[in-house]
């Protein structure tokens, strides 16, 4: 014992891909909370000359009506980082109740894991297309809709982990010393299995923000919300490519990938650090 | 005795496994017909009325008694609910599937409509996943060779933000780039007047490269992981022992990490088809995603259910070819 073992947060803050990633989503983050109380302008009233190009008054420039694409580009990073994080709430929530369920009573394993496998051979995004085309989500009702659809990676990872750990000798002990098996399951198994969840529901963010851009893109999203993929329907529907108004689509486009890469960062981080650890 | 038991060990442990497989493709046939049965009858008010007056909408001067007969009668809506499914799952089972006319093409049968735009997604689907699956074969082996070197840091957080890059918007930047700036390549749709092979050809071009563009990412890192595990295994050591050539070794590395993906590519097509709809949009390529989209503007409900319908088949066919090249890819495992 010459060494001190390096504690989880010291391993996370050397690993450069944690690093980076962090600072590019506390980047939209700090965007979207700032939007809450300070727009430079209207986001939805026209407010200057039709398509103006970058300017200092109008950073980004304009719409096709002379909206300021810089305040709504601020004004989408909320509901943007809602759909994604509360869709990967969800998404959560159900695969590792699942999971848990599934690894800890025996006879639901087989049943649970053929539903886990159905859902996951539909294919997702027609699948809410088509649900979206009939009943119109509103923004909240969109990211759950996705996280239905979305669970299985979860349930599926984390069943496996809490078998193996089941197996493991220090939970044996834990069991024959009387500890009652709910106990493990909440205290122990939750916080084993936490990093590794954390991980996947970032994954989780990725895909319901691409995935309600999409939606917003074909036409059934929930485009009064306003996402950074509603922005991109929109300057798809005044077609703004054909008029050189490049400057509409080019940052909300950028800035969900930007974001996603982010968060995609500091899951592969967490992987890496998790696996060394 | 003992590899008698075995064998026959094995050989319930496939059959089990196959009959799995099947069973879980008519569920998820199933989950489909359900919500497509469900959803018109989910819909505020009478949805017969909505699917008449849209009718109308669309086409207007329809004899209107005759159009709500016509649509009572290919929903069996006097029936009780029970009947009403048997009666849905009867129409949708026959030989021509039938989701009933098309609102924006009355009286073209939906079935017809997305049947020819299944067409031109597939030609779309199937050239560009055979391109990136090579290219991403060879570059997943590339990196997993030089891991860890500049090639490899710097290849991988490029392909993670390939990855997340929405494929639509990747589209619409094409357009700008190569249809209005440059313009070298056709903007929209998928060919001139008449449908000649040069056309077909430079009209796919731009489609074709976004969808490569945002799938490559996921065919490499997987091909550069199982190329990884195979360069752990000990025949890797044991031939680079041998002293082989550069090329040989190249060869037999590339020949193990290659079937794994391969089934990975089969797989995929289920979380792929939805983002090739989309590009198709930006296009306007007449695929599917724009046969949707179209129809979701038009509220084209049957054209909407038929699409799903048939996605779905595409993608349980694909599932299923990933389940038969399973024993070819894995000489361990087999379906006797």
């Amino acid at each position: 014992m010459t060494q001190k073992q390096p504690s989880l947060t010291d391993l996370l803050r050397r690993n450069r891909y944690v690093v980076v990633g962090s600072v590019m989503t506390i980047f939209f983050v700090v965007v979207a909370l700032v939007g809450l109380f300070y727009l430079p302008h209207d986001p939805l009233q026209p407010v200057g000359p039709d398509y103006a190009p970058p300017s200092l008054k109008f950073p980004f420039g304009t719409t096709f009506v002379g909206q300021d694409v810089f305040s709504q580009w601020m004004y989408g990073a909320r509901s943007t980082l809602l759909v994604g994080f509360l869709s990967a709430l969800v998404t959560m929530v159900i695969g590792v109740a699942i999971g848990m369920v599934a690894a800890f009573i025996a006879f639901t394993d087989e049943p649970l894991m053929r539903f886990t496998d159905v859902i996951l051979t539909l294919p997702a995004l027609p699948m809410l297309i088509t649900i979206a085309a009939f009943v119109r989500p509103t923004i909240y009702l969109t990211a759950v809709l996705i996280a239905f659809l979305a669970w299985p990676a979860a349930a599926r990872v984390t069943r496996s982990d809490v078998l193996s750990l089941k197996e493991s000798p220090y939970v044996e002990v834990a069991l024959l010393s009387g500890v009652p098996l709910r106990y493990i399951m909440f205290r122990d198994m939750l916080r084993h299995i936490l990093p590794l969840v954390l991980a996947l529901s970032l994954f989780s963010v990725i895909g319901a923000i691409l995935t309600e851009a999409s939606l917003d893109f074909i036409g059934v999203g929930p485009s009064s919300a306003f996402t950074w993929g509603a922005m991109i329907s929109f300057a798809n529907d005044a077609n703004s490519a054909f008029a050189g108004a490049w400057w509409w689509f080019i940052v909300p486009g950028l800035s969900i990938a930007l974001l996603s890469t982010g968060l995609a960062f500091i899951a592969y981080g967490l992987e890496t650090v998790l696996k060394e650890a | 005795m003992v590899r008698a038991f075995l064998r026959s060990l094995a050989r319930k442990y496939t059959k089990r496994y196959l009959a799995r497989r099947i069973a879980n493709m008519f569920l998820v046939l199933f989950v489909v017909l359900t919500l497509n049965f469900v959803l018109p009858r989910m819909m505020p008010g009478n949805f017969l009325q909505i699917f008449v007056q849209t009718l109308e909408r669309e086409h207007p001067g329809a004899n209107v008694q005759v159009l709500s007969q016509r649509i009572a009668s290919l929903y069996g809506i006097n029936l009780p609910y029970w009947a009403q499914f048997l009666h849905y799952i009867q129409q949708i089972i026959s030989f021509t599937p039938n989701f009933g006319p098309s609102f924006a093409y009355y009286p073209t049968s939906s079935w017809y409509i997305v049947s020819y735009s299944l067409e031109w997604t597939l030609i779309l689907l199937g050239t560009s996943q055979a391109i990136s699956w090579v290219i991403g074969i060879l570059l997943g082996t590339y990196m997993a060779m030089h891991k860890d070197k500049t090639v490899d840091r710097v290849l991988q957080p490029g392909l993670y933000f390939l990855n997340t890059i929405p494929p639509f918007w990747l589209g619409l930047i094409f357009i700008l780039i190569f249809a209005i700036d440059l313009r070298v390549l056709p903007a929209s749709g998928a060919y001139n007047v008449t449908p000649d092979p040069v056309g077909v050809i430079t009209h796919m071009v731009l489609p074709t490269a976004v969808i490569i563009a945002v799938t490559l990412p996921s065919h490499a890192l997987v091909v550069r992981g199982v190329t990884l595990e195979v360069l752990s295994s000990d025949f890797v050591t044991v031939s680079k022992a041998q002293g082989l050539k550069w090329r040989t070794f190249y060869g037999r590395v590339l020949r193990n990490s290659m079937l794994p993906s391969l089934t990975n590519l089969f797989l995929s097509v289920g979380f792929l088809i939805g983002g090739i709809f989309t590009v198709e949009y930006t296009f306007s390529y007449p695929g599917m995603g724009t046969v949707i989209a179209t129809a979701v503007f038009n509220e084209d409900y049957p054209v909407v259910q038929a699409a799903l319908y048939i996605t779905t088949l595409v993608v349980l066919l694909c599932n299923l070819a990933a389940d038969l090249l399973y024993p070819i890819v894995d000489p361990r495992v087999s379906y006797t």
